[in-house]
């Protein structure tokens, strides 16, 4: 009896300890001290205070994009007549990282997007802009979002604009949040032909179907056929709901965030390997990114729908090229892509100079403007919303 | 119910805690109960399989014992038995498949089947565990058996899915269920659990992401030689993870009640040569391949060289297709077969020719240098969705000539972080339980250790496994 008590003992001093550093968060702990000891930017200079407006932004940064679109059908189909701009990007149009002597960051900061869509609001009023952009957006998601807007007439553009960036050549993947658009038959079947259509993006788009595929039936993606049909997938499912609702899973998600960034940021202060750390593209990531420019290119040709492409400002602090090989790679495909396909292309590369350029922990941001930066990259947008629609 | 479950795990304190309130009668009752109750779990529908086959080498074990004059056809019978119900549902397409191939080739209609069975989970261990069985009774090593005793060996739910592949005399014995409680039980049994959800839920389900995305078919003639070496060995580190995982989880939820399940795995990329890396990874198949096929076989060829080494190559071949229906597991276990004979001739060579190598640092590094390549090299088509992937992947390994990184840097960085915890694994172990034991011989210690040092390392697995909690990631092995 005394064993089995002092048993009980380790279960429950196991259990008390577990509750404990779910709700320390130990790793996030780790990474003030990592910032601390290895001179991060404040993490006040990161701006979390920026507009969310879900009239003129897909307001799930890419994670859970149904809803959001499903009200702008509904925003748009309210306004009819005027024109629609959709902006597609990664991060760089969605976050702001305050530059070294810009002040801390005020009530509602804006994009330069943010910027654009107010100009174009309070001038003309009938021009409607929209950004779809998320964290890392592939151009294979690009397009993923592009048939999703073709296919129904309430989300139809007039223009897209489309921020053409080096390092979203490495990106790849329909993320888990963005299946559920596949519940429309009509984009369901325009992804399904893409993915029988032998491109370099197709297994992508034929995976988002698969794993669509198991999420509607409750299975798992590997293994044996037998594992969907038993009682255990609903007792876990039960089992989940219940300890959601202790908020123990809440924390546990915040727990992995902050072991990935721990992770992180032992690669940029211990490996010194930073986002900005110079990279070559080859391989099936770059064949992926350029065959899904093109069918984004042709399927905008195919829809008369103007397409626009300006290439991402860069840091000049930071080289993203590891050679001049891979820049001149990079550079010829873009303007081919522009001149097959009479694109207007514009070069956003050198137009923010180095200090309008945020820090991104202990270095220089690859990727995200200060409030300057944004300002300045949206007077050059004004310009070309002016040209690509003009009168407008 | 997947080990490294929310309900499994509420499903296993339960169990643990109904068990040491009971008698030992009720023990049996209570886990052989819960073992249907765990098959039944994943799919009412092959519940019933495992009873079937137990009562089929039941009978004809029973012909064994009870007419020694016809034992060899009892056992035949029983076999057969077997392995045809393995065969119907694991190979049944794959022989269609090559049938229809091959009618194919000479013009003619394909045969079509209406059939639509997916895979009894853990067939391919059960069957080879019922074969162990009928084989060991027709030695003599095992005497009458019960049908609860036969039945609870092959549904024991620790070990029913994907193994450890135990045997009658290993475990039988064990289900009298008359120890007492001890802590050691608790302990060991919470130190292969929680560490079992880690290597599961941290590792190698992180590796698998990578993985997944450098299989993708077209990318095999697009990724490079460095790609390549890279997705070979962070495949080859997500496999021991997830597998050796799911050992360490099935070895400590039968602890916690007391049963000792044979070890599975014991730092395989250790190893110091093919033949090492054997007695190192799935070691309860590699004992089950050497004792009731290798054995025999080298036995009647009077371990001729010529017919020995083919009938290894021709029985890893075997071990191939026992992992997965499919010719890309048949060239994987040919490699190993090919990597096996070469080391034997190496060393029958070293024996009569230069046996001061035997004692040579250079020639040990060698071997080991060369096992972990061609080991890494072999999971190539034990991983990709064809045999042209494997060949296209392999070739532009072995000819490539660049170097060029095409993934995001985080797989070429989480595969070596990963490798090194394979490479300090068994030091961490050992310094680990070293200094645990130095700690223990103070009293007070003791009992902060009990209650304090390991709750929280506990503590801090548990809270890696629930950070990298995912439903929808099986274990590889449950394909098998």
């Amino acid at each position: 009896m005394k064993l089995l008590g002092a048993a009980l003992g380790v279960v429950a001093s196991t259990l008390l300890l577990l509750v404990l550093l779910l709700w320390a968060n130990p790793f996030e702990r780790a990474n003030d001290a990592l910032d601390y000891a290895f001179g991060a930017a404040p993490k006040w200079t990161q701006v979390e205070t920026l507009l969310t407006d879900p009239t003129t932004q897909e307001t799930s940064r890419g994670e859970h994009p149904g809803p959001s679109l499903q009200s702008l059908a509904a925003y748009w189909g309210s306004h009819g007549g005027a024109k629609r701009v959709v902006f597609m990007g990664n991060s760089q149009m969605q976050t702001m990282s305050l530059a070294p002597g810009e002040t801390a960051p005020g009530a509602t900061e804006l994009t330069y997007f943010d910027q654009v869509a107010d100009f174009y609001r309070e001038h003309s009023g009938n021009v409607l802009c929209y950004r779809l952009s998320a964290p890392g957006m592939s151009y294979t998601e690009t397009l993923w979002y592009l048939e999703y807007l073709l296919q129904n007439a309430a989300l139809r553009p007039d223009a897209v604009v489309l921020q053409i960036n080096y390092q979203a050549f490495w990106n790849g993947g329909i993320r888990h949040g963005a299946l559920e658009m596949l519940g429309t038959p009509a984009f369901r079947a325009r992804i399904e032909t893409l993915a029988r259509s032998g491109q370099p993006y197709a297994e992508f788009f034929d995976e988002a179907l698969k794993n669509y595929a198991q999420q509607r039936r409750g299975t798992t993606t590997v293994g044996a056929a037998s594992t969907a049909q038993g009682p255990g997938y609903g007792w876990e499912t039960e089992a989940r709901e219940q300890l959601e609702k202790t908020g123990l899973l809440e924390k546990s998600r915040a727990a992995k965030a902050s072991f990935e960034q721990m992770l992180y940021r032992a690669r940029l202060y211990i490996l010194r390997l930073q986002p900005s750390s110079a990279r070559s593209i080859s391989g099936p990531r770059l064949l992926r990114s350029q065959a899904a420019i093109e069918a984004i290119a042709e399927r905008c040709r195919l829809a008369h729908v103007k397409l626009v492409l300006f290439t991402a400002p860069l840091n000049p602090r930071i080289s993203l090229y590891r050679n001049a090989e891979d820049k001149a790679t990079y550079e010829t495909f873009v303007q081919n892509v522009a001149t097959k396909y009479n694109l207007p292309l514009y070069r956003f590369d050198d137009c923010v100079l180095a200090e309008y350029w945020g820090r991104l922990l202990n270095g220089p941001d690859p990727l995200h403007l200060g409030r300057r930066g944004h300002q300045i990259v949206a007077a050059k947008m004004i310009e070309i919303v002016r040209k690509t629609l003009p009168g407008e | 119910m997947q080990f490294n479950s929310y309900s499994y795990l509420l499903f296993l304190v339960l169990v643990v805690a109904i068990f040491w309130t009971l008698t030992p009668p009720l023990r049996r009752v209570l886990v052989l109960l819960v073992s249907i109750l765990f098959y039944a779990s994943w799919s009412i529908r092959y519940a019933p399989l495992p009873f079937l086959l137990c009562a089929g080498v039941f009978l004809c074990a029973h012909g064994i014992v009870r007419n020694p004059a016809l034992a060899k056809r009892w056992l035949w019978t029983g076999v057969a038995f077997t392995v045809s119900i393995l065969v119907f549902f694991k190979y049944r397409l794959f022989l269609l498949d090559n049938v229809n191939q091959m009618l194919a080739a000479f013009g003619r209609s394909p045969v079509e089947t209406t059939l639509a069975l997916g895979l009894p989970l853990g067939i391919s261990f059960y069957s080879f565990e019922a074969i162990s069985y009928l084989i060991d009774t027709r030695q003599g090593r095992v005497k009458s058996v019960s049908f609860m005793d036969l039945t609870m060996f092959v549904t024991f739910w620790p070990h029913l899915i994907a193994g450890p592949i135990v045997r009658v005399r290993e475990l039988i014995p064990q289900f009298s269920f008359r120890k007492r409680f001890e802590m050691a039980m608790l302990i060991r049994g919470l130190d292969r659990l929680i560490w079992g959800l880690v290597q599961k839920n941290v590792i190698a389900d992180n590796l698998g992401t990578f993985v997944n995305e450098g299989f993708l078919p077209q990318a095999a003639h697009a990724n490079t030689s460095v790609d390549n070496w890279f997705l070979a060995f962070a495949f080859g580190l997500q496999i021991y993870f997830d597998f050796a995982s799911y050992s360490n989880m099935a070895i400590g939820a039968a602890q916690l009640i007391g049963i000792t399940l044979p070890e599975n795995f014991r730092f395989p990329y250790h190893a110091a040569n093919p033949s090492d890396f054997w007695a190192r990874w799935h070691m309860t198949l590699s004992r089950w391949i050497r004792d009731y096929l290798f054995f025999p076989i080298n036995a009647k060829y009077k371990a001729a060289a010529g017919p020995l080494y083919l009938s290894l190559i021709g029985i890893m071949a075997l071990v191939g297709l026992w992992h997965g229906a499919g010719w890309g597991f048949v060239l994987w276990g040919t490699m190993h077969g090919i990597y096996l004979v070469l080391f034997r001739i190496w060393e029958s060579l070293r024996e009569r020719k230069f046996p001061w190598l035997a004692q040579s640092r250079i020639a040990a590094a060698a071997w080991k240098v060369f096992t972990l390549l061609a080991v890494m090299a072999a999971w190539i088509p034990f991983r990709a969705g064809s045999i042209s992937q494997a060949l296209t992947l392999l070739r532009t390994m072995m000819t490539g000539h660049s170097f060029r990184m095409s993934y995001s840097i985080n797989l070429y960085l989480v595969t070596l972080m990963v490798a090194l915890v394979a490479i300090l694994e068994p030091f961490i172990s050992e310094r680990f339980h070293a200094w645990e034991s130095r700690l223990v011989q103070w009293p007070k210690l003791r009992t902060t250790n009990l209650f304090v040092l390991r709750p929280l390392l506990y503590a801090v697995g548990a809270l890696l496994f629930l950070a990298f909690d995912d439903r929808n990631t099986l274990f590889i092995y449950f394909q098998f």
